[in-house]
């Protein structure tokens, strides 16, 4: 376990020394996955479906704010639908529109969610994603892994129809036949809804038992949102019959309790604080100043191991001394009644048991075995 | 000489204003009733934008039905049936956008009256000096 502190502590050294450049590579890899799949998947027009084109854009992404991804993963997709039918690339915006005054407005922070969830549920392994969101972000993501999820249905339904579409001929009488074509699907395919609501779900169970003040609420929050997003899943395929492949789901979560126990362990420490750099002056000073975040070792590391000492600084429930009466000492020592002394002031018996000074366990009882127990007594009383 | 003490409180408010505390000196500038209805203002236009989108759309998707009955058909009583809906969607969002107002400035309150607690102790530290 040691090891495993230590080999955290070097990493998240390791981030805060370098996270100026981790942050932007960071972004750069998710970027050009992103607009690669987008590509790759629709690449109905081939000015844009080249790999210069998609590193130069996942360059800007890299130094720009993370909701700048979002943006040339709209763009592409547009620009790709746009090639196909205008018609599309008008519901297309539209779409992305409505989704962006309704809902994503509320969660401006969490843009990059819309554009990594749809790539997630194209990998058929989106379901760890509520679990980890709950665990580090904000109910807001919910709204965002929802448009997320509307997205990528809207996608599919085009790039299953693109060989329909491509084939009606744009005319004043054809138009509405597109439309309604993606409209119908995206109605039919109750599939969305589903799994819109059971991420949201997920989702809010495992952001409130987080945060609700009890032990192990990490765990249980971990584990509550994997058995909630199961279930939901199965209701809504029982209801609906959404053919989604249950065997994924559960290998996908189990995988989610996994990277939730990883995000625990991490996150208690890093608290998501960056290395700041700031410039600020007063009268006399200009100051450039580089603040970096002191690693909190949190709850985790509060275990001290405990050699050579079988009970801990506890008073004698008989005498009302502590041990430090005995024992103020850093090491072992011989008493006066020539019994040998661990440092806490505690002899081991002939029994095996430890007993104090005064010839008492912790518990109260007796080494000749006639003392009774006094645990239960209230303190006052002894 | 520096004193080390406002140079940590400097180089935290700093990092806040460049941070967090953007948006919620900016949420600051507002009174709380303001600002609540401000988003309220902006969901109504919202939802009222989405549901002419919407409108369109529909009317668009029923395009031949439309252009046969053009002449037959109350388009005033027509548009005027969709209201309920229009007005269910509208309270329903107008809530949601309440309660993400309320909190928002909640939070943002509290973060600038620890901003300002520390503008004070900087100020002191500054006489001091």
């Amino acid at each position: 376990m040691n090891t495993l502190f230590e080999i955290r502590e070097k990493i998240i050294q390791f981030y805060y020394k370098f996270d100026a450049f981790i942050v932007p590579v960071l972004k750069l890899i998710i970027a050009f996955i992103v607009l690669h799949t987008i590509n790759s998947r629709m690449g109905y027009f081939a000015k844009i479906d080249n790999v210069a084109i998609e590193l130069i854009a996942s360059l800007l992404c890299s130094f720009l704010p993370s909701g700048v991804i979002l943006v040339f993963a709209g763009l592409f997709t547009l620009l790709h639908m746009y090639h196909l039918s205008i018609i599309v690339a008008a519901l297309g915006v539209i779409l992305y529109l409505i989704l962006y005054i309704l809902f994503l407005r509320f969660a401006p922070k969490a843009s990059l969610v819309v554009a990594v969830t749809p790539i997630l549920m194209l990998w058929k392994i989106p379901y760890f994603l509520p679990v980890v969101l709950g665990l580090v972000a904000t109910p807001g993501s919910a709204v965002a892994m929802g448009c997320g999820v509307i997205s990528y249905y809207f996608l599919r339904i085009i790039n299953a129809n693109s060989a329909t579409i491509a084939s009606m001929e744009l005319s004043l009488s054809d138009a509405p036949d597109q439309l309604k074509l993606i409209i119908d699907e995206m109605i039919a395919g109750k599939g969305m809804i589903m799994v819109v609501c059971a991420f949201a779900v997920t989702l809010l169970v495992v952001y409130f038992l987080r945060r609700l003040p009890f032990k192990r609420n990490w765990e249980i929050a971990i584990g509550a949102g994997v058995v909630v997003q199961i279930v939901s899943l199965l209701i809504g395929d029982v209801i609906m019959d959404t053919g989604i492949s249950f065997i994924n789901v559960i290998l996908v979560s189990i995988l989610a309790v996994a990277i939730g126990f990883a995000i625990k362990f991490f996150a208690f420490c890093v608290d998501f604080n960056r290395t700041e750099r700031v410039q600020f002056e007063d009268d006399d000073y200009y100051y450039y100043v580089k603040a970096v975040p002191k690693i909190s070792l949190g709850e985790t590391t509060g275990k001290v191991r405990r050699i050579n000492r079988r009970h801990g600084g506890r008073m004698s429930f008989i005498t009302g001394r502590t041990n430090d009466f005995y024992g103020d000492n850093d090491e072992d020592y011989t008493g006066e009644d020539g019994e040998y002394y661990s440092e806490d002031g505690y002899y081991e018996g002939e029994d095996g048991e430890y007993y104090s000074e005064d010839g008492y366990t912790e518990d109260g009882y007796a080494e000749d075995g006639l003392g009774e127990d006094l645990t239960e007594i209230p303190f006052e009383d002894k | 000489m520096l004193n080390k003490e406002k140079v940590i409180l400097m180089t935290r408010m700093t990092a806040y204003e460049k941070g967090k505390g953007k948006e919620n000196l900016r949420i600051g500038t507002y009174f709380r009733s303001d600002y609540i209805w401000a988003a309220i203002l902006k969901a109504v236009f919202a939802i009222t934008f989405a549901f002419i989108v919407g409108l369109a759309l529909y009317i668009y998707y029923n395009y031949e039905v439309f252009l046969e009955n053009i002449y037959e058909m109350d388009i005033i009583s027509l548009l005027l049936s969709f209201r309920k809906y229009y007005f269910i969607v509208l309270i329903i969002y107008v809530a949601l956008a309440y309660i993400v107002a309320f909190v928002k400035y909640a939070l943002a309150s509290s973060g600038i009256r620890k901003y300002k607690s520390n503008l004070k102790k900087i100020r002191k530290l500054q006489k001091g000096q």
